[in-house]
């Protein structure tokens, strides 16, 4: 720091002339006397020292920067909009399947033909299927004579799942509809990625819509009845 | 000149560029995590499945999602590769170039630990987090040759 000879404020060095100037441009002083000759060394280092720290790009370099950054927009791109999604799609017919309910009847969904079904894959240790059941519980008190209720655990989360631990989630939320404990088959046949997923079907068993994660009363009421309708 | 005939400004940029990438992919997996639970857009199967991954516990610590303790991680290595490229080489008496690789490896020890308990606790891998961990090995091995180099190369280190 150095004072200014005019108003004696404290500048830096290298800023000096250029305050000089720009501050007092009536001042009869010559700018460039202000700095000793050291001083001007110092300044003139430290102005090429400031340039050359900052880097410089070489021709490869460039071109390597240009190809990473088309790839990495491609692999980001190809994995969020994801071509590979798996997944059964409204109007197709649901796969059958039989399965042994925790109550240790069978179960086939060829069987539930002629009514609606919610067909509910989830695990009792999935928090977004505990922040569903009480929105299954009211679909099924106002739809439990027209519409029929699966509920089949997929076993996604650990610890593993069990009868018994499902018996409690049903007793614990009052979730009184059939469910089952099911395996890694039935999850593939119906591309289950995540819990809760939702399947509406109609009374011939053919899909009228998928949901997947925490879905509101209205829109599940609302499915149901255009399930209801056929 | 190093790491196959590229300059340190050429190193940084590219450090710079995987960060971006890993905030947006960080930033996106935050996004979901906050969203109501549904099937996630790198879902292959029921093993590639970032939704097994988010519904984990592992997915968030102390409420907030592991996703974005990856956004400022990498937001604060874009920070500090942009300052080097820019000329500065220190902040106060932090050596910027050795924040950067510590940063790196910080990372790239989360993304190793996250990946084993994808792999062998949660047994799904979710394809996003598994490139930000790639992009975390990269940016560690791109911070670790740019300290080299300035180590070896003289300083020019601006303020």
């Amino acid at each position: 720091m150095k004072k200014c000879p005019v108003c004696g404020v404290s500048v830096k060095v290298e800023n000096l002339e250029k305050h000089v100037r720009n501050q007092h441009p009536r001042a009869e002083i010559d700018a460039s006397e202000l700095l000793t000759e050291t001083e001007r060394e110092l300044v003139d280092e430290a102005a090429v020292t400031r340039t050359a720290a900052r880097p410089s790009l070489t021709k490869r370099g460039k071109l390597v920067i240009g190809i990473a950054a088309i790839l990495l927009v491609v692999v980001l791109a190809v994995i969020i909009v994801n071509p590979f999604r798996a997944g059964l799609r409204p109007g197709q017919v649901a796969p059958d399947f039989s399965v042994v309910a925790t109550d240790g009847s069978g179960v086939s969904l060829q069987g539930l033909r002629g009514k609606p079904v919610l067909l509910e894959f989830m695990d009792v240790d999935c928090p977004h299927c505990v922040n569903e059941a009480p929105v299954l519980v009211s679909l099924h008190s106002s739809h439990s004579t027209t519409v029929n209720f699966l509920s089949l655990d997929v076993n996604f989360i650990q610890p593993d799942d069990s009868v018994g631990k499902i018996d409690a989630f049903a007793r614990n939320y009052r979730t009184n509809w059939t469910y089952a404990l099911v395996d890694a088959d039935l999850v593939s046949l119906y591309a289950i990625t995540a819990t809760p997923t939702i399947y509406i079907l109609n009374a011939s068993g053919v899909i009228v819509q998928v949901y997947t994660g925490e879905t509101s009363f209205g829109t599940l009421s609302s499915a149901l009845e255009q399930a209801l309708r056929g | 000149m190093g790491f196959r005939g590229l300059s340190r400004g050429d190193l940084l940029v590219l450090v710079a560029l995987l960060a971006t990438a890993g905030t947006v992919d960080a930033a996106y997996l935050t996004g979901e995590w906050y969203a109501a639970a549904g099937a996630s857009f790198c879902d292959v199967g029921s093993y590639f499945s970032c939704s097994r991954v988010r519904e984990s516990p592992f997915s968030a610590v102390g409420g907030v999602p592991t996703a974005l303790i990856g956004v400022i991680g990498f937001g604060l290595i874009l920070a500090v590769s942009t300052s080097l490229f820019l000329g500065r080489s220190r902040i106060g008496r932090m050596d910027l170039n050795r924040g950067l690789a510590v940063l790196a490896g910080i990372g790239a020890v989360i993304g190793l630990g996250l990946s084993l308990i994808e792999v062998f606790v949660i047994q799904a891998v979710c394809l996003l987090c598994a490139a930000g961990f790639a992009l975390d090995l990269g940016i560690l091995g791109l911070a670790l040759a740019i300290q080299r180099q300035a180590a070896t190369e003289p300083q020019l280190g601006g303020s």
